[in-house]
């Protein structure tokens, strides 16, 4: 293995635990909010040699971004030890260190000048960043006219050029259009080949398993995974996908419980599935089958039972409703609406299955939702052509 | 311990001094108006009160001067010009921080620059209050003579104290924002425990031993030897203030190293 270029033994890092810190709070009774401590980082060590592209993935406020600080030298660990070898660049937040009365062009002289570059150097570089950033004519109006993309487009431009050995990366990727989202892989990708080592942090998980040798998992201040990045980044979306199920099914509880029935016909059961007689699903993934799942019981057998199936999303767009005349048997029937594969955007819905007798005396009424994972092709509203209905006796 | 990256060498660090100085002059002095004037046109105004009240009111007479039409004038600008620097050094370093809280937070950068430079740049009230002394000596007639020669010798000294007081405020106003508003106020007491609006001489007992042991007592001794007394400053108090800047200095390094990682969790 090559030598490692940093190397991380052992951190911790606890906010809110210097003892002058505590001391000057508590005489000013400033941040009295935050008298208690936070254990951002909880005894994390790794090592990543010359040339590695890292990816670190975890939920918000598992300690990715107060990693990448002390890496970067910006923030001092509570205990353990940090080395790197090299110097470093480093893109953290949104228009890092951007002076707003100053023009694109004069930032990239400043910032440049910031990360150490000679005015030589940056004379060279200029016109090359100048592209890079690709801002047009606003390259010559002052920082404070830019959009928040605009600005990270130039922060990138500038820290990702020049010389350095290290380069971390805190959710940069996600800010800029499309195009520029490209530009910046093929940076990143020049830069390994260069010998350059890249550390990013990003939510953005599709570009961080395409881009990285290796990605770490933090959470709650500790790694949880560190390894291939198709199997930590498919652990990570599995337990993340699993902890907002669980939260989704403790969410709608109290909506599957309002349940109305009369004339001794009642739904047992009404949930989301993927599958008639699966496990309820509250947490659907694009392209997963959506079937509506359903028990129907009835005291007597009873003809043309009305049953009608609305889909509505959590603001009240009706994505769906569907009609159908039911013959329900004596005893409890399951029924399963079949509706094909997930065309849902990412919003949560509100599944109503209504019972009515054929002369429009409602019977019975139960609801329940699911929520839909965010994905890339995200439609407004579901358009379901092979919607099948079975009710078995 | 934290090794990150190679320490800066003094030849980087000179040049971002250079980058941020530019950066910093531009800022404060280039779109306003007055432009560096405003930093000292305040203080001068003050000057002139004081002038026009002892002269004019009070009628008083330093024992030192020879009843020239101005000079007191020129005896209370020769000891407020390296204050007045001072003064502005130490507002703007206790500042730094806090208000380049974007290159704290994100820029891989030895803060110690940022007080740093708000230190040097209180070179330029200084010129501008050296320029004014200057008319002042020509329309009264006076001159300078060569103990002007020491002039880069105070100014070194001057800066040393003010960059010791400007990375401890520095590093404080991260911690306690308040501190910014206090400092006026504890500018105007130092105002009276330093020999500037009247002469070291005339102090009384208790407050003429502070006065012995406060170092800018004879920074500001030596700059109005040069431009009052056409005299050379004294070595032994420039000596005193060199090595109490020096310890000082020292000091406030190591706190600085010593909490600078906490900053950025706080501006």
């Amino acid at each position: 293995m090559t030598p490692a270029t940093i190397s991380v033994r052992d951190v911790h890092k606890t906010y809110g635990g210097l003892p002058l810190e505590r001391t000057l709070r508590r005489v000013t009774g400033r941040g009295a909010a935050s008298r208690g401590r936070v254990h951002a980082l909880r005894g994390v060590s790794f090592e990543i040699g010359q040339g590695e592209v890292v990816g670190i993935v975890g939920g918000n406020g598992a300690g990715k971004s107060t990693l990448l600080r002390i890496v970067a030298g910006l923030s001092e660990p509570s205990s353990g030890a940090v080395a790197v070898h090299g110097t470093l660049h480093a893109v953290l937040e949104i228009a890092t260190g951007l002076v707003r009365d100053r023009t694109g062009r004069e930032n990239i002289h400043y910032m440049g000048g910031l990360y150490g570059a000679s005015q030589q150097e940056l004379h060279e570089r200029e016109q090359e960043i100048v592209d890079f950033a690709g801002l047009g004519t606003f390259i010559d109006h002052p920082v404070r006219s830019y959009s928040s993309g605009m600005k990270s487009r130039l922060a990138f431009s500038i820290v990702t050029s020049g010389d350095f050995d290290v380069l971390l990366i805190d959710e940069a990727l996600s800010v800029g259009d499309v195009g520029f989202a490209l530009r910046c892989r093929q940076r990143i990708r020049d830069l390994c080949r260069r010998g350059a080592t890249v550390v990013l942090v990003s939510h953005a998980l599709q570009s961080i398993r395409e881009m990285c040798d290796r990605v770490l998992w933090l959470q709650e201040g500790r790694i949880a995974a560190d390894g291939d990045p198709d199997e930590v980044v498919e652990l990570y979306r599995a337990v993340a996908h699993e902890e907002a199920q669980r939260e989704f099914a403790r969410r709608f509880a109290l909506l599957e419980a309002s349940r109305s029935a009369s004339g001794g016909v009642a739904i047992e059961h009404l949930a989301a599935s993927t599958a008639p007689g699966a496990t309820p699903v509250h947490l659907f993934r694009l392209d997963e089958p959506l079937v509506i799942d359903a028990a129907i019981s009835s005291e007597r057998p009873l003809r043309s039972v009305d049953a009608r199936l609305d889909v509505v999303r959590v603001d009240g767009f009706l994505v769906f409703r569907d009609e159908q005349e039911l013959s329900l048997p004596e005893g409890t029937s399951p029924l399963a609406v079949s509706l094909g594969q997930m065309r849902l955007g990412r919003y949560t819905y509100r599944v109503r299955l209504e019972l009515s007798a054929s002369d429009g005396t409602p019977l019975a009424r139960a609801e329940t939702a699911f929520a839909v994972e965010e994905h890339k092709h995200a439609y407004n509203s579901g358009y379901y052509q092979e919607v099948e209905w079975s009710l078995s006796a | 311990m934290v090794a990150v990256g190679v320490t800066p060498s003094p030849n980087r660090l000179l040049r971002l001094l250079r980058v941020q100085l530019r950066q910093e002059l531009q800022l404060r002095y280039v779109g306003s108006i007055a432009g560096v004037y405003w930093s000292v046109i305040n203080p001068l105004v003050q000057v002139l009160v004081y002038v026009v009240l002892v002269t004019f009111i009070f009628k008083a007479k330093l024992g030192a001067t020879s009843g020239g039409k101005f000079d007191y004038a020129i005896f209370v600008l020769a000891g407020m010009s390296p204050w007045l620097a001072i003064q502005d050094g130490l507002m703007n370093s206790a500042s730094s921080l806090v208000r380049h809280a974007s290159i704290v937070k994100n820029v891989v950068f030895p803060l110690e620059l940022l007080p740093g430079t708000a230190v040097v740049a209180s070179v330029a009230p200084l010129f501008v209050s050296l320029v004014t002394l200057g008319c002042l000596l020509g329309a009264s007639g006076r001159s300078v003579g060569v103990s002007l020669v020491t002039l880069p010798l105070l100014v070194a000294v001057q800066l040393l104290f003010t960059l010791g007081f400007g990375l401890f405020l520095a590093i404080l106003t991260a911690f306690l924002r308040d501190l910014q508003f206090i400092l006026p106020v504890i500018f105007q007491v130092v105002l009276l425990i330093t020999p500037i609006l009247y002469l070291a001489s005339d102090v009384p007992h208790p407050l003429a031993e502070i006065m012995r042991i406060n170092p800018l007592t004879y920074i500001v001794d030596g700059y109005r030897r040069v431009f009052y007394y056409d005299a050379w400053p004294s070595a032994l108090g420039l000596g005193y203030a060199t090595l109490f800047s020096l310890a000082l200095l020292a000091a406030a390094i190591a706190v600085f190293r010593r909490l600078k990682g906490y900053a950025e969790a706080l501006v």
